[in-house]
């Protein structure tokens, strides 16, 4: 039995009236590989703004790795071992592609010149290396999405929170990202994927847990959620 | 030591130093103090707009009220001589480290602020040093403090010198360390880290980088070379009044214009801006001003104009356009 | 101990005078909201305001006439660096719209003293030494026809803007800049009404201040200040708020006076502003995803 990475117990987290989180729980065990699915506006980048620090929860505790992290600053949460990719990219404009990665490199290790190999080593496994004395801000989106994953990856987190990297690739594209990340999955780094991209979840998840207007609805294999009633309904409306 | 080797060999170290050791030489030599004059003061705005820079271009944030560094290191190094009889040679180090201790402790309330909150803070905090000082009967309130006229003997202990070209040596001291200082510094893990804040608050953090520390060391850090330029004023002009030091239009707004000309994403870019700009507002102020005695405040109206200009229609600066344009590569 | 008298008497000016804060921080507010800049040069259009009713004073004209007038030339120089100048940084970076900002402050303020000499001058109207006696309380006629304008004005703008057309459009602009293009509103040209009106009100605060308060080219600062205190307290970009702000900074300021030595207003003031902005948690830090 593989040790339970990431503890979410009973999270609440509201915005004004809007309950955008609603008592969530959920376990991730080491090396485990999640898919976190629902429709939009169900809370999936919320609950990684909570996990990742960026907001504390009103209600509940985030354990990681045994230790209580509800409520720390964000940084901390990072050298613990969490990284995180943003959904709408947020690219550091104005540095290269190498210096973006570099910056999160510099993390484990604060000698510049090493940080670059390790920056370099990284930009490879996300194929951006080519790109990588460019200004961030001239990418594409795609390849903005990428910079999100090397960027967090150049942390070396133990855990990773990948908020919706599939959108707006090619089927093609899909299948190479989910080779990559697969690879990385078996490097021994745990993964939160949240997406809309049913191909890419599908073929990566080994287990998916589904949220609805804030409330986890649904668990299990991407099978059982695909034939879930309740998983339907959410995704399509009521089905008479 | 192998650092500094490298230092050495950058262009921009070289070509910079050699050009400013040279400089008082050949200005000497031709004999004209106003030239000698209008040298040290773009030193010395140098050094504070290099600083200013350290938040502006690095770190992103944008102080107009540099000048509460520049006048706490001013006051510093004149308090150390007339009440504790300490030599400026000393002192100019001391006036950076208060102003730095001033920067630290200010940093607590600005630093809950960004963009031009924070802005509008400092220029508050550089009104508020510029009145309390001007109330403060210790340093002499409105009157503000002299330094004691001295003979010969002393002159040396008490840096007075006579003409502006051993204090011209003695900014390019400071400026030397402070390149030295901010080079290594921005090519560091910091620097990286400072320009991390700089693009995105939230990625830095998402990064693993404590932000709060890092802006407070950008401000730190930025106040004790503030306070070195305003110990050279100090140390210069021997005599120190809370409405030349503290300024709002000559020294906080000087200091960022000569930055914003030079151009805030280039190392040295600051230091080339206030070569262009004080020289030029010098030349306005000496000539044009005392030309036409009873027209008050044109130099500043042309301070306003280069400004203007700069920001809408070069807005990289200097150093930035030279570099867009492909004639430089590092700086 | 302060006597009663004395704190009545002071929240009584205070208000008078807070009233002319407020029209300053409506017209940064009106700015601020529409088109999400902060004139840094606010206080100097409102010296020019008293300026122009001062020249036309001399020229004989009753300052109160003087003062739709200045309304009427700072509104015309607002639209015309509108146009000229802050058209070209609306999406500037911060840095950029704050230099520009402050560079129109300087041209103004140092402008108008090489021009017209740093001298400081009065506007000496008939009415300048009317006092009227309520009780314990001595009003001052000018400061009360400020009061009454400042009103006024205030009135004129909501009906301005929650009831004309151009005045609901000007809303949607500040409310969201895409869906007022989208529906086929000219927002360049609300733009144009945001600035002008919003320095045209400072213009004409600065010349009803001049009623009783000296003009000189760097008064603008104190009132600038003033007038950012006043937008923060209240609430970003609220027209109204910053109203009924402005009145309260006049209070606060008036009472204070009956404690701190006078010398120190300005250092109260400052003072203040810090702690303000460092309180209210509006234009601090606000971003997440
Ligand atoms: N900062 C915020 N302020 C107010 N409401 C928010 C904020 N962030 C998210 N929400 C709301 O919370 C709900 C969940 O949003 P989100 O977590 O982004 O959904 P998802 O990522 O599943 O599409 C939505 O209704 C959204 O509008
Ligand atoms: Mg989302």
């Amino acid at each position: 039995m593989a040790e339970t990475l990431l503890r979410v117990e009973n999270v609440t987290k509201r915005f004004g009236g809007l309950v955008a989180l609603d008592n969530v729980s959920l376990e991730v065990l080491r090396g485990e590989r999640l898919g976190l699915i629902g429709p939009n506006g169900a809370g999936k980048t919320t609950l990684f703004n909570v996990i990742s620090g960026i907001y504390k929860p009103e209600k509940g505790r985030i354990v990681f790795k045994g230790v209580d992290i509800t409520g720390w600053p964000p940084h901390k949460i990072t050298r613990l071992g969490i990284a995180r990719t943003f959904q709408i990219v947020r690219p550091l404009s104005n540095l290269t592609v190498l210096d973006n990665v570099v910056v999160g490199a510099l993390l484990r290790e604060p000698d510049i010149s090493r940080a670059r190999e390790k920056a370099l080593e990284v930009l490879e496994t996300v194929g951006l290396y080519e790109k990588r004395n460019m200004l961030a801000k001239d990418l594409n989106l795609v390849e903005k999405k990428r910079l999100e994953v090397a960027r967090a990856l150049a942390t070396s987190p133990e855990l990773l929170l990948l908020d919706e990297v599939a959108a707006g690739l090619r089927p093609r594209e899909v299948d190479e990202l989910v080779g990559t990340l697969m690879e990385l999955s078996r490097k021994g780094i745990t993964m939160i994927m949240v997406e809309h991209v049913m191909r890419a979840v599908m073929n990566f998840a080994e287990r998916i847990v589904v949220l609805h207007f804030g409330r986890k609805i649904a668990e299990g294999t991407p099978k059982e959620v695909a034939n879930n009633p309740q998983v339907i309904e959410a995704y399509l409306g009521p089905q008479d | 030591m192998r650092e500094l080797m490298r230092y050495a060999r950058n262009p921009v170290v070289v070509a910079v130093s050699a050009l400013l050791l040279a400089l008082p030489a050949i200005f000497s030599i031709t004999g004209q103090p106003f030239y000698a004059n209008m040298l040290f003061l773009s030193l010395m705005y140098g050094v504070a707009a290099l600083a200013w820079n350290l938040m502006q271009g690095y770190t992103g944030m944008f102080s107009l009220g540099h000048a509460a560094f520049f006048g706490v290191g001013a006051y510093t190094v004149m308090v150390a001589m007339l009440y504790y009889n300490v030599s400026p040679w000393i002192g100019i180090w001391l006036a950076g480290v208060m102003a730095a201790a001033v920067g630290f402790l200010l940093g607590f309330p600005l630093l809950r602020l960004r963009s031009h909150w924070f802005t509008l803070a400092t220029i508050a905090v550089g009104e508020i040093f510029k009145l309390a000082f001007a109330h403060w009967g210790y340093v002499g309130a409105a009157r503000g403090l002299q330094a004691p006229i001295v003979g010969p003997s002393k002159a040396l202990y008490y840096m007075q010198f006579t003409g502006p070209f051993v204090y011209v040596y003695v900014a390019l001291l400071v400026l030397l360390v402070e390149i030295v200082v901010l080079y290594r510094i921005v090519n560091s893990r910091t620097g990286y880290y400072f320009q991390t804040i700089r693009e995105d608050e939230i990625v830095a953090k998402t990064l693993g980088i404590d932000t709060f520390r890092y802006r407070m060391l950008s401000l730190v850090i930025s106040s004790f070379f503030t306070g070195l330029a305003g110990a050279l004023y100090a140390v210069r002009f021997h005599y120190v009044d809370p409405f030349a030091v503290f300024d709002l239009i000559t020294i906080s707004t000087y200091i960022s214009v000569a930055g914003i000309i030079g151009g805030i994403y280039s190392f040295i870019g600051p230091l080339v801006g206030a070569f262009i700009f004080v020289p030029a507002a010098e030349y306005v102020r000496v000539k044009i001003v005392s030309a036409f005695p009873r027209v008050f405040g044109l130099h500043v109206v042309v301070v306003g104009v280069i400004l203007l200009l700069i920001s809408l229609f070069l807005p990289e600066g200097v150093m930035g356009y030279l570099k867009r344009k492909g004639y430089i590569k590092t700086g | 101990m302060v006597a009663a008298v004395d704190l009545l008497a002071s929240t009584v000016d205070g208000i008078l005078i807070g009233s002319i804060y407020a029209l300053v921080g409506v017209g940064l507010a009106l700015i601020w909201g529409v088109m999400e800049i902060i004139n840094f040069a606010h206080g100097d259009y409102m010296m020019l305001g008293a300026l122009t009713a001062y020249f036309l004073y001399l020229a004989g004209i009753d300052p109160l006439v003087g003062a739709v007038a200045a309304f009427v030339v700072v509104y015309a120089l607002g639209v015309l660096t509108q146009r000229a100048v802050i058209n070209r940084i609306l999406d500037a970076p911060l840095l950029t719209q704050i230099a520009v900002t402050f560079a129109i402050l300087l041209i103004i303020r140092y402008g108008v003293e090489a021009a017209f000499g740093p001298y400081t001058r009065r506007i000496a109207s008939w009415y300048a030494n009317v006092y009227y006696h309520v009780g314990p309380l001595t009003i001052p006629l000018p400061k009360l026809i400020a009061f009454i304008v400042s009103l006024l004005v205030a009135a004129g703008l909501y009906i301005f803007l929650f009831k004309t057309d151009t005045g609901i459009a000007l809303r949607a602009t500040s409310q969201n800049r895409v869906v007022a293009e989208l529906m086929g509103i000219n927002v360049k040209r609300m733009y144009d009404l945001a600035f002008g009106i919003g320095v045209g009100i400072a213009g004409l605060a600065g010349a009803i201040l001049a009623l009783f308060y000296p003009i000189f080219p760097e008064m603008g600062a104190f009132f600038a200040l003033i007038a950012f205190i006043v937008v923060v307290l209240g609430g970003f970009g609220s027209v109204f708020g910053a109203y009924l702000g402005g009145i309260l900074i006049g209070v606060i300021e008036s009472v204070s006076a009956l404690f701190v030595n006078p010398a120190l207003k300005d250092v109260v003031a400052f003072i203040i502003f810090l702690l303000i902005i460092l309180v209210k948690p509006t234009g601090l830090f606000g971003r997440g995803e």
